[in-house]
């Protein structure tokens, strides 16, 4: 009987080992909860005197008590000023936030950035971000020159500094060639036209900014319909490089314009159905009534994309039903048909 | 020592192996976890929801006979935070008023139908789209199967991302931005993810969306929260880390179209058919030497409604085990080849011999405990010392997973839930293991003689009424 006994020792060991945990577990979960009850008491007390201070700034205040543990203290006021901060949109109010931010928060941030845990180190930088804490773009930077791994903390160090217009991302966005197109453009929406301008000086100075850079500086500014770079990113549509050209298509239908339509021509009977394609929604965005003959040319084309996409724009203009009406039952291709008629039905629903 | 003797201590040195596997496991996913519970989860997706770059989504739901749930299933869709989705919902020739259901709430109206065929499904009766939400669209097919249904949907499918979603699963409202983020974070190195599926039963739900987390009343419905929590903790996380997943949950997963179009869509062939898929990539991914992978996201994305009597929970344990035995039979061939590295040297034997078999040797588990307890037949103490192995597998086992759970999650509001959880975990072994087991033995069986159909699961519609079940 002496295997039993041994199991029997394991399995009551391990049982006893699992109560404890239980038991630290339970003893945690009501630490947790009890301190959950904290925060939100101390909010209830200090919110509406801080929200007096936001909304009438000229009004004389006191500032309220806050707690002395640094981790409630600061858990509260973060819940609060990120609350506040869907309630105030307002230039001068989200100054305000800022201020009370700085004013409590930043020393506890920096510190965290030099001391804190991965997820803690994080955290801070999220709100550093959220509420535009300028007194710490040097530490956020000089954590970033510290950091090894591309992770989390990486990416938001960087998106932090962006916001806070340190113009050393400019030379990361550049330097850095393994940045995704969506990062990038992640950094350069948080950037103002300065820093903007920066890097198209740059561009047209020197040819070495990563694709990836390129591609997110021509699809932004198109998003955006940012006129001071509209004749970049249309000189971009005659550019030799093919992901070039149609990035820079996908951007001018943003912008809803052309200053030189006959460009459009060519693409469409490129050998590249991605240029035909965009060819299709560049005409019907910009409402080229010029190009509906090549419009309808588009309708039996091998590739279903382009077809949809010129049936699509075909609708823009202001006979496009009349027309889609016409190919649908006149047509001889009968992909020209399927799809004439399937536009004629659909509202709305995008691509569809 | 005799032949009994000797498959005595097979199935225990089996059980304590296999335990300290899923230890093993648990402990490849724990420093991430760790590291990451801290983080802040609001803050982390904020970013994706004011980004264009998101990459649209098209949400599949196959539906059959669901009339129950399947209008608040959509409604619950049609809040999700994202910034571009269509719904497309599949009626799969269904028998009762699912379409009905869908047209008179949403104001359907008939489309003409122009949709590409990547694949050869059923045939395609009549697609709608609502004149209220102008991306959400029904088709109707003849009846062919989920598969069948999830096929047809990729093929009506305008975006390049898809998710697919089980008829009776409500998602979170930030579910799309968690379970793409590993997809954006990478720029489409990850092809396919998903999430922790939880259980709603027992949850308040308002208007389509969970808003407290409680427990169900009913002992088979906690039971299976343990069951839950011990397979995606232990079980999916670890495999994650590793890139070796072979299961993303049915009830919700994501997928890059193009990927699923490349390996041939969903396999109408097995009633497993979302592993099915997930092997087949793994197995494309590995062919092309790509550097492609599949990742799972801890963060609790979706709830689904689980069977709450024993006749629907046995119909879906045997619908489970036989999939999951099609599965690796339809690719044995990767089993143990070194080829597929991870995949075929790991994921699929620990499949095979943990997952697949592990009932067929606890059944003869209790046949050894019983024959030697109760009728000598056996050396009681080879009995009694399978009978402690047992309740480590089984019970203690599932009770750390409840305190993992508890450990990363705190899902529960209050201690009184993860108490209750705990000592039901504990009971695991003495009844709804065994009831579980029985099932699975059933479905291997019943997979070696093959029978086809769509889960036969009755519905109660927990998310058709707003009130706990």
């Amino acid at each position: 009987m002496r295997m039993v006994q041994t199991f029997l020792w394991i399995v009551m060991g391990l049982l006893a080992v699992q109560l404890i945990l239980l038991a630290i577990l339970i003893f945690g979960k009501q630490k947790a909860l009890k301190r959950q009850r904290k925060i939100a008491w101390v909010k209830s007390q200090v919110m509406p005197i801080y929200r007096k201070f936001i909304e009438t700034p000229e009004q004389k205040w006191l500032e309220p008590q806050l707690p002395s543990n640094k981790s409630i203290r600061q858990a509260a006021l973060e819940e609060m000023l990120i609350g506040f901060q869907e309630t105030y949109k307002d230039q001068e109010e989200r100054g305000r936030i800022t201020e009370l931010a700085e004013r409590h928060l930043a020393p506890r941030y920096k510190s965290i950035l030099k001391n804190g845990g991965w997820a803690e180190r994080i955290n801070s930088l999220y709100f550093i971000e959220d509420f535009r804490m300028a007194s710490l773009k040097e530490d956020v930077f000089a954590h970033f020159k510290g950091l090894q791994k591309q992770d989390d903390e990486y990416w938001q160090c960087l998106r932090a500094a962006a916001i806070l217009q340190d113009p050393k991302v400019v030379d990361v966005l550049f330097e850095q060639k393994t940045l995704s197109i969506g990062f990038s453009k992640e950094l350069l929406m948080r950037m103002d036209e300065e820093l903007h301008q920066r890097i198209m000086a740059r561009m047209f100075m020197k040819d070495d900014a990563p694709e990836n850079l390129l591609y997110a500086f021509i699809m932004l500014n198109g998003e955006r319909k940012s006129e001071r770079f509209f004749p970049f990113v249309e000189k971009m549509m005659t550019d030799e490089r093919k992901e070039v050209r149609i990035k820079a298509m996908k951007s001018l239908t943003h912008y809803g314009k052309i200053s030189e339509p006959q460009k459009l021509s060519a693409f469409f009977i490129s050998i590249f159905w991605e240029e035909r394609m965009y060819a299709a929604k560049l005409a019907g965005a910009c409402k080229l009534s010029d190009f509906k003959e090549q419009l309808i040319h588009l309708f039996t084309d091998p590739v279903w994309w382009v077809r949809f996409s010129a049936a699509d724009n075909l609708q823009e203009f202001e006979d496009g039903n009349a027309l889609l009406h016409e190919i649908a039952s006149t047509s001889e291709d009968a992909y020209a048909r399927d799809v004439a008629r399937h536009m004629l039905t659909k509202k709305g629903g995008g691509n569809r | 020592m005799n032949v009994v003797e000797l498959i005595s201590f097979g199935i225990i040195i089996y059980m304590l192996a296999a335990g300290s596997i899923y230890l093993v496991l648990f402990m490849v996913a724990g420093p991430k976890i760790n590291r990451e519970k801290k983080l802040n989860r609001t803050e982390q997706i904020e970013e994706i929801m004011i980004n264009k770059d998101t990459y649209p989504i098209s949400i599949l739901v196959p539906a059959y006979n669901e009339e129950a749930g399947v209008a608040s299933t959509v409604r619950s869709l049609l809040a999700l935070n994202y910034p571009q989705y269509e719904i497309i919902v599949v009626n799969d020739g269904s028998t009762d008023k699912t379409s009905e259901k869908l047209m008179d709430v949403f104001k359907m109206k008939r489309i003409e139908l122009a949709a590409r065929s990547y694949f050869k499904t059923g045939k395609l009766t009549a697609a709608y789209q609502s004149q209220l939400h102008p991306n959400l669209y029904l088709i109707e097919k003849e009846n062919g199967g989920k598969a069948d249904a999830l096929n047809a949907g990729v093929n009506f499918s305008q975006y390049p991302y898809f998710a697919a979603i089980d008829g009776d699963s409500i998602l979170e409202k930030d579910a799309l931005l968690k379970t793409m983020k590993p997809i954006i974070d990478s720029s489409g190195r990850v092809t396919a993810t998903g999430g922790t599926v939880r259980i709603a039963n027992g949850c308040k739900i308002v208007k389509g969306e969970v808003t407290e987390i409680k427990l169900p009343k009913r002992p088979l419905e906690v039971m299976q929260i343990v069951e839950y929590f011990r397979a995606f903790l232990i079980g999916r996380l670890g495999f994650s880390r590793a890139n070796i997943l072979l299961i993303i949950s049915g009830a919700f997963g994501v997928f890059e179209k193009s990927r699923v179009i490349k390996v041939g869509g969903y396999n109408t062939k097995t009633v497993g058919e979302d592993m099915e898929l997930i092997v087949r990539i793994h197995r494309s991914i590995k062919e092309e030497k790509s550097n492609q992978r599949i990742e799972y996201i801890q963060d609790p994305v979706c709830w689904t409604e689980a069977p709450s009597t024993i006749a629907s929970l046995r119909a879906q344990r045997i619908r489970w085990q036989r999939g999951l035995a099609e599965t690796i039979w339809i690719h044995r061939k990767m089993l143990f080849n070194p080829k597929y590295k991870g995949i075929g040297m790991f994921s699929m034997p620990y499949y095979l011999f943990i997952e697949l078999l592990s009932a067929v040797f606890e059944v003869i588990g209790y046949g050894i405990i019983i024959s030697g307890l109760l009728f000598s037949f056996v050396d009681t103490e080879i009995a009694l010392v399978m009978l402690l192995v047992m309740i480590l597998y089984g019970s203690l086992l599932s009770a750390l997973a409840v305190l993992l759970e508890e450990w990363t999650y705190h899902k529960y509001p209050d201690v009184k839930s993860i108490f209750i959880l705990y000592i039901y975990a504990l009971t695991e072994i003495f009844w709804y293991r065994i009831l579980a087991n029985f099932w699975r033995v059933q479905g291997l069986v019943y997979s070696l003689r093959k029978k086809h159909a769509w889960g036969d699961m009755e519905r109660k519609g927990v998310f058709s009424d707003d009130t706990p079940t």
